[in-house]
């Protein structure tokens, strides 16, 4: 790791550790001209937006794109961190049907905020990676659902669009090539759920965001039955560079599994939260201490959620701990979305999990039992914890109760809601025994008073 | 049996048009539901039964279909709301920057329970769930639903710009929305000898050079919007200005 390289915060260069800046989202390009003008793959050169993808378009077989993507090891950024070339070699090459990309751009995990700045300050970026995603696996029309919060980003990735449409690297002939190529800009309206991919596939369609059974996958059945690749908006992102670059360019970040870089968002009892890209295998003690500013002046670490509000919690020693997908398993959490949520000393973790409970008791789409009944079973009894009516054996009921959601759920958000409640009633006791104490000691007091009451 | 009366309400052009652009895209007309939907939640400010009747013959769907759907999303409200929506974010790491207080400033402000409309139909305040904009918390958004749509950030609130943003709304303020500052500190972890601070605006969070030249102090970020705050944001200009003193 060298020091004294150029990365990015917050869309300001600073001296420091990350070589790569494969986004270029330093300089707010949201306008066409600025894109082809200034955007770069590579810091030391290489300029010129939608140049990769004319490329692809033009002098590529799809075959070549996938080999160039899967041989590059870029993984899924959104959270499951599976192959992206991987997934669009599924897509059956002799299906005679139209083919879709759906684009999963419902950013809502607690702690995420890394896909809005790409949509918002480099929505050609994204558009030009669909475009070399959809010539690689045969698709001719992308969709990129958006959380309906998300106002900005749907505006300015609209008039993107439009743009390129306009300037013909959208549509029937895209750079001259026989390859039409559409791009739709599709919006949510408040569901966390939709976020899953199947979920999103139901709303994309019209209908409420139900998760749907897998197999068939997406891949082979997806959008009205048809095969459909859903990448997130950072993996798609990340495609020109690879293409322009060359595998082996990327392959040179990160570690051997996980190759290249991560924007990692920072958030919680940190100075300075924010957004970075970084390479994988940083180690969190970096990330925390000297990209997020550190601890508040006189606090202390006490756990961090290295990965949005579904990954396990970790205590306070786990600053050496690689951010990668391998080094994070091995020390018992997840990198999900890469959402780093620091808690210090003066945080209780009974409060925090609460408040994720109740996020999951909402979010849960009510499809089916262990998560719609599971996750408000979590929520009442952190409720009933916090009000002073803590029980002796309620964390073990609580890691019960998480052991009745995990993997039983018809999609991912059980396992979400469960993963958070079951790493912190085993890593953090303490915390909800000292709430069980208070009501123990409150209920022997009251003893007390009665029996004097009575005595008297 | 009972049957649904409900009176005929005619969609603006813009939702028509809406559905029209975009119709060749999709194998189904009924997936452009869940868009025309949230095109009516911003008409409108929520979605009426007479609203979903509507769609529901401009899409040729059954109404039954529509209403599971609208019932399903969060930001499809089924009753009317404040000209002001303001939807302040819960989840914990707003919560814990202090987003609970904020709700209470608002709710004993105005002596209301969230939810209500308040101050002759001027605000609505809706407690939702992660608005992904946790660098910036407590985080809020607020809504204007009308022919013209409008939605701010309003971040990094404190009570104090919270009133103050309020206030100004109350007195038909035009742009009680814009960028405010909410403080500067220094940056940790300076990367060189210059003078780095750390700008929290309603916005966004700016890490920054800062430059005295001609008596006037030159904030350096990397989105250039810092330097052309002058021209675009007097006021946040002149709240920079003292505050970088």
């Amino acid at each position: 790791m060298a020091k004294g390289k150029p990365y990015l915060q917050n869309g300001v260069k600073h001296e420091c550790i990350t070589p790569v800046t494969t986004l270029d989202i330093d300089a707010g390009i949201r306008a066409l001209a600025d894109y082809e003008a200034k955007a770069r793959y590579v810091p030391e050169g290489s300029a010129g937006g939608y140049r990769a993808a004319k490329q692809a378009l033009t002098s590529m077989q799809p075959a070549q794109v996938i080999d160039i993507v899967k041989a590059s090891g870029l993984r899924g950024k959104g959270g499951a961190g599976f192959g992206a070339g991987m997934k669009w070699s599924f897509v059956p090459k002799d299906h005679p049907g139209p083919k879709y990309l759906a684009l999963n751009g419902d950013e809502g995990e607690p702690g995420t905020f890394k896909d809005r700045f790409i949509m918002e300050d480099c929505p050609h970026r994204l558009i030009e990676g669909a475009i070399i995603a959809c010539y690689a696996f045969g698709g001719h029309q992308a969709f990129c659902y958006i959380r309906g919060e998300f106002y900005d980003s749907i505006r300015r990735l609209q008039a993107a669009v439009d743009e390129a449409y306009a300037k013909g690297y959208l549509g029937d002939k895209p750079f001259g090539a026989d390859y039409p190529m559409h791009f739709t800009v599709h919006t949510g309206a408040g569901a966390y759920i939709c976020g899953e991919e199947t979920s999103m596939l139901s709303s994309i369609m019209g209908e409420r965001g139900h998760p749907r059974m897998k197999p068939p996958f997406p891949a082979v059945e997806g959008l009205w039955r048809k095969p459909t690749v859903i990448n997130n908006i950072e993996t798609i992102s990340t495609v020109p560079a690879i293409i322009d670059a060359g595998a082996e360019w990327f392959t040179a970040r990160g570690t051997a599994k996980s190759a290249g870089v991560k924007v990692v968002s920072v958030s919680g009892c940190v100075r300075n939260p924010g957004w970075w890209e970084v390479e994988y295998g940083t180690p969190m003690g970096v990330i925390i201490n000297e990209l997020a500013g550190g601890m508040k002046p006189g606090r202390k670490l006490k756990a961090v959620i290295p990965g949005g509000s579904s990954c396990p919690v970790l205590r306070e020693n786990c600053l050496d701990v690689p951010f990668d997908y391998e080094g994070l398993a091995a020390a018992g959490s997840m990198l999900g979305s890469a959402a780093m949520i620091v808690l210090d000393d003066t945080v209780d973790v009974v409060e925090v999990i609460e408040n994720f409970s109740h996020f999951y008791a909402h979010e849960s789409c009510g499809k089916c039992t262990p998560c719609r009944e599971g996750t408000r079973w979590m929520l009442q009894m952190h409720q009933r914890i916090l009000a002073g009516g803590g029980r002796p054996e309620d964390p073990d009921v609580l890691y019960d109760a998480t052991q009745g959601i995990e993997a039983k759920s018809f999609c991912p958000l059980g396992d979400a809601a469960a993963w958070p409640v079951k790493s912190a009633v085993t890593r953090f006791r303490e915390d909800y025994e000292k709430w069980i104490a208070l009501n123990k000691l409150a209920t022997a007091e009251q003893e007390t008073t009665a029996a004097q009451a009575e005595a008297g | 049996m009972a049957t649904l009366e409900l009176s005929r309400i005619e969609l603006p052009e813009q939702i028509k048009q809406f559905v029209e652009q975009r119709r060749g895209r999709y194998p189904t007309v009924k997936a452009l539901l869940v868009p025309t939907l949230m095109e009516c939640q911003k008409y409108y400010g929520h979605v009426a039964p007479e609203a979903a009747l509507a769609v529901s013959e401009l899409l040729a769907l059954p109404y039954a279909e529509v209403q599971s759907v609208v019932s399903f999303y969060t930001m499809l409200l089924r009753k009317p709301v404040g000209k002001y929506v303001i939807g302040v974010c819960r989840t914990w790491n707003c919560q814990h920057a202090g987003a609970r207080g904020l709700i209470e400033h608002f709710c004993e402000r105005y002596s209301c329970e969230a939810g209500e409309i308040v101050k002759d139909g001027l605000f609505t305040l809706l407690e939702v769930e992660c608005l992904c904009d946790c660098s910036n918390a407590p985080s809020a958004q607020f809504i204007k639903a009308g022919h013209e749509f409008k939605s701010w950030w309003c971040n990094n609130l404190t009570p104090q710009v919270f009133d103050a943003v309020l206030t100004e709304l109350e007195q038909g303020k035009e742009d009680a929305l814009r960028e405010r500052l909410v403080r500067v500190e220094a940056k940790a972890n300076p990367p060189d000898d210059k003078r780095w601070v750390w700008i929290v605006t309603t916005n966004n969070q700016y890490p920054a050079w800062v430059e005295q030249k001609d008596g006037e102090y030159i904030a350096h970020d990397g989105y250039g919007k810092l330097g052309s705050v002058k021209t675009e944001n007097p006021k946040l200009h002149a709240e920079l200005q003292g505050a970088l003193k």
